[in-house]
């Protein structure tokens, strides 16, 4: 049986935490950047058919 | 000889929601605030559930990486039964606002399948005395992961939009299949991993921290879902500009 006292595990606890708020707000900023160069295209696309 | 008006009407009527969309798409006020007030709310689901539940008797603490792993492979589940429903719905309507909910969708989902791999193995290592085992269970999830992997790897192989589109939704049809074996793998199987986690199989006192951490990462995978679908949209549209500018030679 494993060791079940009462500060047993916190330390996997905050590791996959780590983990998971790592992929939340990595994917949050990745998200954020893809929509910013997808903007930037359409802006661009949209200048050079206007400008003819 | 076709005017650029014409050569652009022609590409954007295969199309033609496209035409509608403008830089500013996705600056939705209103899904700003969803995301977060969903990414607040999931923090204080968190801490709540965290305080709230005493250690466990076999596994101490560690119980407490439930609060994340059942809910982020819920999300993934759910993010997979997405693609599955816009996957059908692209193939019989062949619109292309269906595939980029699905993509969205199979993005997230492979990324919460990741993560529940990586949590489940950060558990299995103090619980069970190792990282990873050829368990039915975390078989399956691993193949779940591979196939959706797969699914956006395979974007890539073509520029045809509607071929893409096709391409996988046929994978995404295909794929979706796995989800509900890698549920029921621990009834069918012998496995090492525990029964789901339901309000049958979990404990009273942890009943209520890991049902509304399961609403909270549900909403936030909703929030990530549709802010990938509106970079997917001004994507497409930005693409079938490009496009008719090239085909047009202006």
């Amino acid at each position: 049986m494993p060791n079940a006292s009462a500060d047993w595990g916190w330390s996997w606890v905050m590791l996959a935490h780590g983990v998971t708020w790592a992929m939340l707000f990595g994917y949050a900023w990745y998200l954020s950047g893809r929509m910013a160069r997808a903007r930037e295209a359409l802006d661009s696309e949209m200048k050079l058919e206007n400008g003819r | 000889m076709a005017t650029r008006s014409d050569t652009f009407a022609r590409y954007t009527a295969a199309d033609p929601a496209s035409a509608e969309i403008a830089p500013t798409a996705g600056r939705d006020r209103g899904l700003v605030i969803f995301g977060w007030l969903a990414f607040a709310a999931l923090i204080i689901t968190q801490v709540v559930a965290i305080l709230m539940s005493p250690p466990d008797r076999m596994m101490g603490h560690t119980q407490k990486i439930m609060y994340i792993h059942v809910p982020t492979a819920w999300g993934a589940f759910t993010a997979f039964f997405i693609v599955f429903v816009y996957s059908l719905l692209y193939l019989w309507k062949r619109d292309r606002r269906h595939d980029d909910v699905a993509l969205a969708s199979a993005e997230v989902g492979t990324a919460f399948t990741a993560v529940t791999l990586a949590q489940g193995s950060i558990w299995g290592r103090p619980t069970w005395g190792i990282w990873w085992t050829w368990d039915p269970r975390l078989t399956t999830t691993a193949i779940l992961l591979l196939i959706f992997a797969g699914y956006l790897a395979l974007r890539a192989f073509t520029d045809d939009p509607d071929k893409r589109a096709r391409w996988s939704a046929a994978v995404g049809i295909f794929g979706f299949i796995n989800v509900p074996i890698v549920f029921m793998s621990v009834r069918w199987w012998r496995t090492l991993h525990q029964v789901q986690s339901t309000g049958d199989s979990v404990a009273g006192v942890y009943k209520l921290g890991l049902l509304l951490n399961v609403i909270t990462f549900t909403a936030v995978m909703v929030y990530f879902i549709l802010r990938r679908v509106a970079a997917a949209r001004v994507e497409r549209a930005a693409e079938s500009r490009h496009e008719a500018r090239m085909i047009g030679g202006y």
